[in-house]
């Protein structure tokens, strides 16, 4: 449970947490709202999570050798602590059995059309538990390991400049207003969602003392380029109209493209992006475990059980018909566990007396 | 570890066993169609024919290719579809169809209806060359073998063939639909005729506004033209021009673009011009043996009779209504404002367009 990983470990378990399926249908959903504008929308939405990362940065500085579910039972108490832990543990269940309801819709409709949900899930869910019940040094270096993918991922997308692409798409830069950009990158916002990893999983990085802002800053900047770059490159490959229409349009610009050798790429593109997408499952079976348990016997069993509350939920999900509703729940009330919870605690933060004892334990 | 292992193996055998159980489809059972036309009828109906691949096995591994046709009539192209899948054996796959041939009187109504079917369908083959008959397509589809190749093949050849010359564009239905589609510019489509009953041929290009066939094709000759107005040289273009001295063929292997936009301020008058040099050589000149070329008379008397092409090129896509120029993409891009203020497809025939060739020959050839 105390094994500690470093800080490249570190860094790619926020990039790997964060690249998930929001991506794959971000452009089509920004373009909806911010036209030509999208990628300056995904800019925006960066700049705010690293907003909240400076905040996060202040509130672990304080608290180095903990957790956030340790530092709210610090900072609240035993029982108010434990009880606000419990909500954190439900929101983790929830938004990992409904990414993992969206991965199984999409390759319903992309790839294996009449295989069962339930099957589906327990393949994901299965391969997830089996990474996340391990500590969390196995899980970095899984992470690490299978980030060489998204290179691959990157140099598959670059075959996309060899459709036609039109540069003047996004001019004249600007043209949907600042309102529509903001609005645009608050859908960014949750397609980037998390970064939060941080507060759980800051404790155990080695040597948290010194630069590790830096780390974060750079993990931000990453993701936010990777996914400007994929916005960017639907923006200039698709027709405003076709962006709009297609649900998919990273996969989608894919399928222009055909090679003596290599056929459907999208399929290609769509089999790798399963492992960022699974892990991201992973990263949250982990924050689960960790939200109320401290041994690691403890975090194995609970980790179980959130996994198959998420099998549960998952399927439960995949059976509305519509989900929005759901969705926009669970988005906003996530926000509110993410961002005004840490920022509240940051400020309580300052009237604590016992501050410096603190850092010592 | 014991329980690592039997979590290994439980999981090994789902991997194993369950990935293919539902969405197994094996080859045996697909019937590959390599080619479909789709044809409107009297009654508004949709007509489909397709061409399916038969592999005989010759045994040692080699396969003979042959392939039939089926026709079927119905509402809508899914519907022609089901049917003739229930006419052929096997599960009928477009998912590997090289050609798309639409017919002109369908073209006309609006095409993007009827391909809706290839670009909503998760396994429908984007990167399938779509081309507009002259006449009606299933008279193309339905034509006799082509040098003993399954008539689909021969056709993607013919085409291939044409596109590398510059005759005609590149359009696959990925690229169509964000053509037809994009505000600031219209789509050109390669056109397919019989010549007489001996062959086929591409060498047409169809206008299009919006999604639908204007009706004005281009020949060979303003084909080329048009192409090389929009900067898309592939290899090589052959430009035969008559002068007082005969019949020459220059080829352009070079090419160099400018294009300005301009509005006038008061009359808010919209002018395009479009200067083009062509690099290249000359590649025939029958009663050019007598002397040496003087390259500077060619120079003027190729850019002149190609200038007066260019003339008629822009006269006809002004009277398609067809912006295949992109004029009303670089005005979206640089004059935002008066784009707001303005529908571009009536505002688009008074746009004055002035296109401009300059020639280079720069070779000869070996004889000078």
């Amino acid at each position: 449970m105390n094994l500690t990983i470093s800080k490249p470990q570190f860094f790619f378990l926020i990039i790997k947490t964060q690249i998930g399926i929001g991506l794959l249908s971000l452009p089509s959903e920004t373009e909806r709202i911010a036209k030509g504008d999208s990628w300056i929308s995904v800019i925006w939405a960066g700049v705010m999570i690293q907003l909240l990362l400076i905040v996060y940065w202040q509130l672990l500085k304080k608290f180095p050798n903990h957790t956030l579910s340790e530092i709210i039972v610090r900072m609240l108490g035993p029982y108010v602590g434990k009880a606000i832990n419990v909500i954190y543990l439900a929101f983790f269940i929830l938004i990992a059995s409904y990414a993992s309801m969206l991965y199984v819709r999409l390759l319903n409709t992309w790839m294996l059309r009449i295989t069962p949900v339930w099957v589906l899930l327990l393949l994901i869910i299965g391969t997830c538990l089996y990474l996340a019940i391990d500590n969390l040094r196995v899980i970095a270096r899984f992470f690490v390991l299978s980030s060489v993918l998204i290179g691959v991922l990157l140099l598959i997308s670059i075959l996309n400049f060899s459709n036609e692409v039109h540069f003047t798409n996004i001019l004249p830069i600007g043209q949907a207003g600042a309102t529509q950009i903001f609005t645009g990158s608050e859908k960014t916002f949750f397609a980037m969602l998390g970064f939060e990893v941080t507060l759980y999983f800051f404790a155990q990085v080695e040597g948290n003392h010194k630069g590790m802002f830096r780390i974060m800053t750079l993990a931000n900047c990453f993701i936010t380029l990777f996914y400007a770059y994929f916005v960017f490159i639907c923006l200039i490959g698709l027709s405003p109209k076709v962006l709009e229409m297609v649900s998919e349009p990273v996969l989608y610009i894919l399928k222009g493209l055909s090679y003596q050798l290599f056929d459907r790429i999208d399929l290609i593109f769509l089999t790798i992006w399963i492992i960022p997408m699974s892990v991201t499952i992973v990263s949250y079976l982990c924050m689960a475990g960790k939200s109320l348990s401290h041994k690691q016997s403890s975090y194995r069993k609970l980790v179980w059980i959130s996994g198959g509350l998420v099998f549960l939920a998952g399927w439960y999900l995949s059976t509305l018909e519509n989900v929005d509703l759901y969705s926009k729940w669970l988005e906003y009330g996530y926000l509110i566990m993410i961002a005004a919870v840490p920022v509240l605690l940051w400020l309580g933060s300052f009237l604590m007396t016992n501050m410096k004892k603190v850092g010592s334990t | 570890m014991r329980r690592g292992l039997s979590l290994t193996v439980c999981i090994g055998f789902l991997l194993t066993n369950l990935t293919g159980c539902w969405d197994v489809q094996y080859l045996t059972n697909k019937k590959m169609i390599n080619g479909i036309s789709i044809d409107t009828t009297k009654d508004n109906e949709i007509m489909g024919t397709v061409r399916a691949v038969i592999l005989e096995n010759k045994g040692g591994g080699q396969f003979d290719v042959k392939d039939n046709v089926v026709q079927a009539v119905g509402d809508s192209v899914y519907n022609v579809g089901l049917k003739i899948d229930s006419m052929l054996p096997g599960t009928a796959e477009a998912s590997k169809t090289h050609i798309v041939i639409i017919g002109e009187e369908l073209a006309k109504k609006g095409i993007l209806s009827p391909l809706e079917f290839f670009y909503r369908d998760p396994k429908g083959y984007l990167k399938s060359n779509i081309i507009i008959s002259k006449g009606t397509a299933a008279d193309i589809l339905t034509f006799k073998k082509i040098e003993n190749t399954p008539i689909a093949f021969g056709i993607k050849q013919i085409l291939d063939g044409s596109r590398l010359l510059t005759v005609v564009p590149e359009q696959s239905l990925y690229s169509l639909w964000s053509r037809i589609t994009d505000p600031g510019e219209d789509a050109i489509v390669p056109m397919i005729h019989k010549v007489g009953d001996k062959a086929l041929m591409v060498n047409n290009i169809a206008l299009f506004n919006g999604d639908r066939y204007s009706g004005i094709s281009l020949s060979t000759e303003y084909s080329k033209i048009l192409l090389l107005l929009k900067a898309k040289l592939v290899r090589h273009a052959f430009l035969d021009v008559q002068t007082k001295e005969g019949v020459v063929t220059f080829e352009v292997r070079k090419l160099k673009r400018s294009v300005t936009v301009s509005v006038d301020e008061k009359t808010s008058e919209i002018a395009c011009s479009i200067k083009v040099h062509l690099y290249g050589a000359i590649a025939s000149y029958p009663d050019g043996l007598s002397s040496e070329v003087d390259k500077d008379k060619m120079n003027k008397e190729i850019a002149e009779q190609v200038n007066k092409e260019a003339a008629s090129v822009v006269d006809l896509l002004l009277q398609a209504n067809c912006d295949a120029l992109g004029i009303g993409r670089n005005l979206r891009a640089h004059h935002p404002k008066l784009w707001k203020n303005i529908t571009w497809k009536s505002e688009y025939k008074d746009v004055k367009i002035r296109p401009e060739f300059q020639i280079h020959v720069t070779n000869t050839g070996i004889i000078s």
